[in-house]
């Protein structure tokens, strides 16, 4: 202590040390704790929602493929393009940046203008933009010095290689998710998860230059492998299509390929349907020409359509030149506005129809099952049967005599299955009709599965029992009867019809796979074994003639109902023709159905409609999916034909000649006739074969090469034989048993041949060695 | 007990007369290790604070911080230079006279010229030779020397109303009067505090005090309402509720909360702070303390405030330990300069006190007053050194 200064002093300088220290120290401490810890959470929240800009980066959408691995729908990068209307200064940049704009995207130059004069930060002039015109947009941008008011962002584009292929199935989207199909079904998987970016900003907006940049990665959306595959829906379409065309289909008409033991969905089309790359509009010939034929001729002068006023004005000062009247066009619009809403629909899962006679295939299968009817059953048809009081006409109706269980299938005869019906009476008929799926829907993967409509026991009387054996009065959609059917043929089994096969990420892992589920036994294997046996016979020997295949032992059955409903609401009475079947009988694995709604051609029924379709398909299905076609000596001996004369005929009626005969001309050269032939005429060539017709004197012979065509099967030996262009002629099988292997070729393989060469190939049978 | 007060003021009335010069002892050295302490730390982040506000505004995120350290630099030599020099040659030649009436000239010139920056209603620097510097920064110092002075030179005196009180509240008036036209409401603030803190350190009858702050608080009365600093009473509503004006007179405050409140206890790290992003607006200057927050977190914070506790009670020690009033006062003065201006800054930044333009000593740029200050750190090193030969 200083002497020098009065106690006083020191203790008041002591005074005031105190006070800043306490007072000023105290309460800033004070402070900062209170806003740091008490208050700090807050603080620092608001401090992050200011500095923080998060950019959202839309995820790639997953792609959908097939069992192969074939693209059906993928997504690409696309731009948005948009503008800050409230950064544009001046009529002149807003007209620039208007005119600009429409012209490069091809939109409306005052619609462009009137979203310039807005006052927003932010205006969506147009989504999807491909990279070519957003090329343009940046250098439109640049040119003119636009960078703060016209801004690109990232987005993608939904591409469908295939325009309409399985177009029902897969859906389409709207402006960011699938708005029905698979596209919808499998949304969370295929969508994935929108990535971040979340960046520091300064206080003017700008990124900071310091790395504080945090990227939530995008997730990409899995891609979703089904069991559809591309080659069966072609097959599936091309059929139906050209079907629903001849015979004048005017409600459209659905198909369905699936595997009978897993419940895989190899092929589901409805015709006509729509390209999902341009889902609003109605682009299907098919569809157009219908809409034509009912309402006539559109006015040849179009203008948009949602512009009425002018389109009837000018509809009527010029009705009598264009054709069209103003009603006309109105009853066209609203028609085409109808198939647009329309042509989405899947109708294999979304439509329910009487299902006629194939339902027979439940209704026998239960009443073996429950032991009402046996091998030894006999059925007399006196071509009606009369059911409390109701009476029921057979289509034939001379009657079909005594009839066998199997004759009964093959003559789908209605009285048989009445009384087989009234056999099982009320409380058993409907027990199957509950175990075979029919009064709940399937579960497939797939948006708006229909349900069915049906009478419960207890509004079931014997002559609702008796209509219902047949397939009448109750409605059920193609799926559920396919599900059936498959039930029937495999064993006994109902399955699960689904679309998945897998659904995996972006780094290839296996998200989720199908398996197999099976719903429940409905029926013995025993029973189901009878029943495979006797619908063969429908195909080889009854009403579904039309399906057979050669070689692969086609069972199934046909029907043909009657629009009951419609026609008691006054309208004229329309048919269902369909046709389900399976394939090979003996161990089926594909079940195919085919429906077409109201047909208009010379015949109506489902054998003439629908099974040759179905056989159509399984012609070209089964062999590439590997069924071993095993040919009886009859079918053995269509197999191969003899190749006809063709030499200086026209090329029209070389070709004419060439399919009369079962074979394929391959032209070659642009003379008009055939100077040259290969393999010559007369000689024996597989049915299917391809002959080389060349039109011109100087031809060069197109050289191939001879494939290996040993230790393979006969199916395997014509398509190797086909795809490398020689001709096969099969020698060594004799008989309709399988397993038969080639073992020996007369020309060796890697010679080099004229296309179109016979190459002799030799078989024999394995069965006895295995 | 007065007699014997008075007795001691006559012996030390001669001292500074005393021909023969007391050689220099030893100076305190915590004190000068905390000067280096904080001056480190205030270069650190002031390097920190500044450099985003420089590269966004001047593309040069070392411009604040060069300049700054070249001040440094210049200021602790001449910390160390004056630290040797006996500081009773403050009180020779009329000194303290000829500074007040120099810094009272410079605030009157002030005044008279032209706002610096375009668009400010307040006058406060003068630009001489490529520095500029703030009036008032002199006008605190002018009045630290001049009242120690004059305490120490009449002791007696200073128990009477008329000296004690009228003579130094006329002296203070012209001060605090040039410095509310500027307007300059912190450094009016300062002045008056450092003023009647000598006062009362020198000797002023405690119950004086009642008549001189019921004087202050009906000139404040008077200040506000005749509308001489209408900016004030708009701080104040401001500072009741920042958020009543987010975007314009709030701004400032709410960033600062915001950078403090982000600090949490351990804070975001040396360097990453993120309201320093032009967020703070000049995050370098008056508003420092809050990205030291951010940086540093709470404990960084209060190590910060330590430091400057530990700084002022050496600091005070040295003003008890002074060998004679004049240096006592002189010291008492300055520390309590520093201090209050810590404080006072830092009740600012955590909007504990309406917003008034305090820097923070060691930390806050400003070339000229961080050489001022570090000279003033020199003349407490000087009466340091003549204490300890004192004690010998």
């Amino acid at each position: 202590m200083s002497g020098k200064k009065a106690p006083n002093m020191w203790l008041r300088m002591l005074c005031v040390f105190m006070a800043l220290l306490v007072a000023g120290f105290g309460l800033s401490a004070g402070s900062l704790v209170y806003i740091m810890l008490v208050n700090g959470n807050r603080y620092a929240d608001l401090a992050t929602r200011q500095q923080l800009t998060t950019t959202s980066i839309e995820a790639l959408r997953g792609s959908i493929v097939d069992c192969n691995g074939n693209v059906l729908a993928t997504s690409a990068t696309a731009w948005t393009v948009y503008i800050t209307p409230q950064d544009i200064e001046g009529e002149e940049e807003a007209r620039l940046i208007a005119n600009g704009l429409a012209e490069l995207l091809e939109l409306d130059p005052e619609e462009v203008y009137r979203t310039t004069q807005k006052t927003t930060a932010y205006e969506r002039i147009k989504r999807r933009v491909e990279e070519p015109v957003a090329a343009k947009v940046r250098a439109f941008i640049a040119e003119h010095n636009l960078g703060s008011i016209i801004g690109l962002e990232e987005s993608s584009i939904r591409y469908y290689p295939n325009g309409s292929l399985a177009s029902t199935v897969l859906g389409f989207m709207g402006d960011d998710s699938g708005l029905s199909g698979l596209e919808y079904q499998y949304e969370d998987e295929l969508k994935g998860v929108p990535g971040k970016v979340v960046a520091s900003k300064n206080a003017r907006g700008s990124d900071m230059p310091f790395n504080y940049e945090t990227l939530v990665e995008t997730k990409q959306g899995n891609t979703l492998t089904l069991t559809l595959d591309s080659y069966v829906q072609y097959s599936v379409e091309k059929h139906l299509e050209e079907a629903i065309e001849v015979n004048h289909a005017t409600n459209r008409g659905c198909a369905i390929v699936m595997n009978v033991n897993t419940g895989a969905v190899l092929g589901m089309a409805t015709k006509p349907d729509f390209d999902p790359n341009d889902p609003f509009t109605v682009t299907d010939p098919y569809t157009l020409s219908l809409i034509e034929e009912k309402a006539g001729k559109p006015a040849e002068s179009k203008e948009d359509s949602d512009d009425e006023e002018q389109t009837t004005s000018k509809s009527e000062s010029s009705g009598s030149q264009s054709g069209g009247t103003a009603a006309q066009q109105s009853e066209y619009d609203r028609l085409l506005e109808e198939a647009r809403d329309e042509q989405y629909r899947n109708k294999a899962i979304s439509d329910v129809y009487d299902p006629g006679s194939v339902f027979k295939t439940v209704t026998g299968s239960a009443a073996i099952e429950e032991g009402v009817v046996n091998d030894e059953s006999t059925f007399n048809c006196p071509g009606y049967i009369v059911i409390a009081g109701t009476r029921y006409q057979c289509h034939q109706t001379s009657g079909h005599g005594h009839q066998n269980l199997t004759n009964i299938f093959e003559n789908s005869c209605n009285p048989a299955f009445i009384e087989i019906g009234q056999r099982l009476g009320v409380q058993k008929f409907y027990q199957y009709f509950q175990s075979f799926g029919l009064t709940e829907k399937t579960g497939i993967d797939l948006p708006g599965e229909g349900g069915s409509i049906y009478h419960t026991p207890d509004d079931m009387g014997p002559v609702e029992l008796a209509s219902e054996s047949f397939g009448q009065t109750f409605q059920i959609t193609p799926i559920q009867m396919i599900t059936a059917v498959s039930a029937v043929c495999n064993g006994g089994n109902l399955v699960r019809p689904h679309l998945m096969k897998s659904i995996t990420d972006a780094d290839g892992n296996v998200v989720q796979s199908e398996k197999t589920e099976v719903v429940r036994q409905v029926i013995s294997k025993e029973t189901s074994a009878k029943m495979c046996k006797m619908l063969r016979s429908v195909v080889d020997n009854g009403s579904g003639k039309s399906a057979y295949v050669a070689g692969y032992r086609m069972g199934g059955k046909t029907g043909t109902s009657q629009k009951i409903n419609q026609a008691l609401s006054g309208e004229s009475m329309q048919y269902i023709a369909s046709f389900c079947g399976f394939a090979p009988a003996d161990h089926p694995e594909y079940a195919v159905i085919v429906m077409i709604d109201e047909p208009h051609g010379s015949n109506i029924y489902g054998s003439a409609v629908s099974a040759p379709v179905a056989a159509s398909i399984m012609k070209e299905v089964l062999p590439y999916l590997g069924v071993e076609a095993v040919y009886t000596d009859d079918e053995y001996a269509e197999l191969a034909t003899t190749v006809p004369a063709v030499e200086g005929k026209t090329v029209e009626e070389a070709t004419a000649a060439l399919s009369e005969a079962g074979l394929s001309g391959r032209v070659v050269g642009e003379g008009k006739s055939v100077v040259a032939q290969n393999p010559t005429a007369g000689t024996a060539a597989p049915t299917n074969g391809t002959v080389v017709l060349y039109t011109e004197q100087d031809y060069t012979p197109e050289q191939v090469t001879v494939p290996d065509l040993t230790n393979l099967s006969i199916s395997a030996v014509t398509a190797t034989a086909a795809s490398a262009g020689v001709n096969v002629e099969i020698s060594g099988v004799v008989s309709g048993s399988s397993g038969a292997i080639s073992y020996r070729q007369e020309i060796a393989a890697g010679t080099k041949v004229d296309r179109g060469t016979l190459v002799r190939v030799s078989f024999r049978y394995t069965d006895s060695v295995e | 007990m007065v007699s014997e007060y008075d007795r001691q003021i006559e012996d030390e009335q001669a001292k500074p007369t005393a021909k023969t010069r007391p050689p220099r002892g030893k100076m305190d050295l915590v004190f000068f290790t905390m000067v280096l302490l904080l001056l480190t730390a205030g270069l650190v982040m002031l390097f920190s604070a500044s450099y985003a506000f420089a590269y966004y505004n001047y593309n040069d995120s070392y411009l604040f911080i060069l300049k700054q350290a070249k001040f440094a630099v210049v200021g602790v030599a001449l910390m160390v230079g004056i630290s040797f020099v006996d500081y009773h040659w403050l009180a020779k030649f009329h000194l303290p006279w000829v500074v007040y009436g120099a810094s009272v000239a410079m605030l009157a010139v002030v005044l008279a010229l032209p706002p610096m920056q375009e668009g400010f209603d307040y006058k406060r620097w003068i630009s001489f030779g490529g520095f500029s510097f703030q009036p008032s920064e002199i006008a605190k110092f002018a009045v630290i020397l001049l009242f120690s002075y004059l305490i120490a030179k009449n002791p007696k005196k200073m128990r009477t109303f008329r000296y004690g009180i009228c003579y130094f509240v006329l002296l203070l008036a012209v001060v605090c009067g040039l410095l509310v036209k500027e307007p300059h409401l912190s450094a009016t603030v300062l002045v008056f505090c450092i003023g009647v803190m000598l006062l009362i350190v020198g000797g002023v009858r405690l119950h004086y005090f009642a008549i001189l702050g019921g004087v202050g608080l009906a000139g404040g009365l008077v200040v506000v309402l005749t509308g001489v600093v209408h900016y004030a009473s708009s701080r104040i509503q401001y500072w009741l509720d920042p958020w009543s004006d987010a975007t314009g007179k709030g701004y400032q405050t709410i960033q600062s909360l915001l950078a403090i409140g982000s600090g949490g206890l351990w804070g975001r790290g040396l360097g990453n702070s993120r309201q320093k992003y032009l967020w703070v607006p000049e995050p370098h200057n008056d508003f420092i303390f809050s990205i030291v927050c951010e940086e540093l977190g709470l404990v960084g914070a209060l190590c910060i405030l330590a430091a400057f506790a530990v700084l002022i009670w050496r600091g005070v020690t040295i003003a008890m330990r002074a060998p004679d009033r004049f240096g006592s006062l002189l010291a008492m003065g300055i520390i309590f300069q520093v201090g209050l201006q810590t404080v006072l800054n830092i009740l600012v930044v955590t909007n504990t006190i309406p917003n008034t333009g305090i820097s923070l000593p060691f930390f806050s740029y400003g070339g000229t007053s961080l050489v001022m200050l570090l000279c003033q750190m020199g003349i407490l090193l000087s009466v340091s050194r003549s204490s300890t030969i004192r004690k010998r």
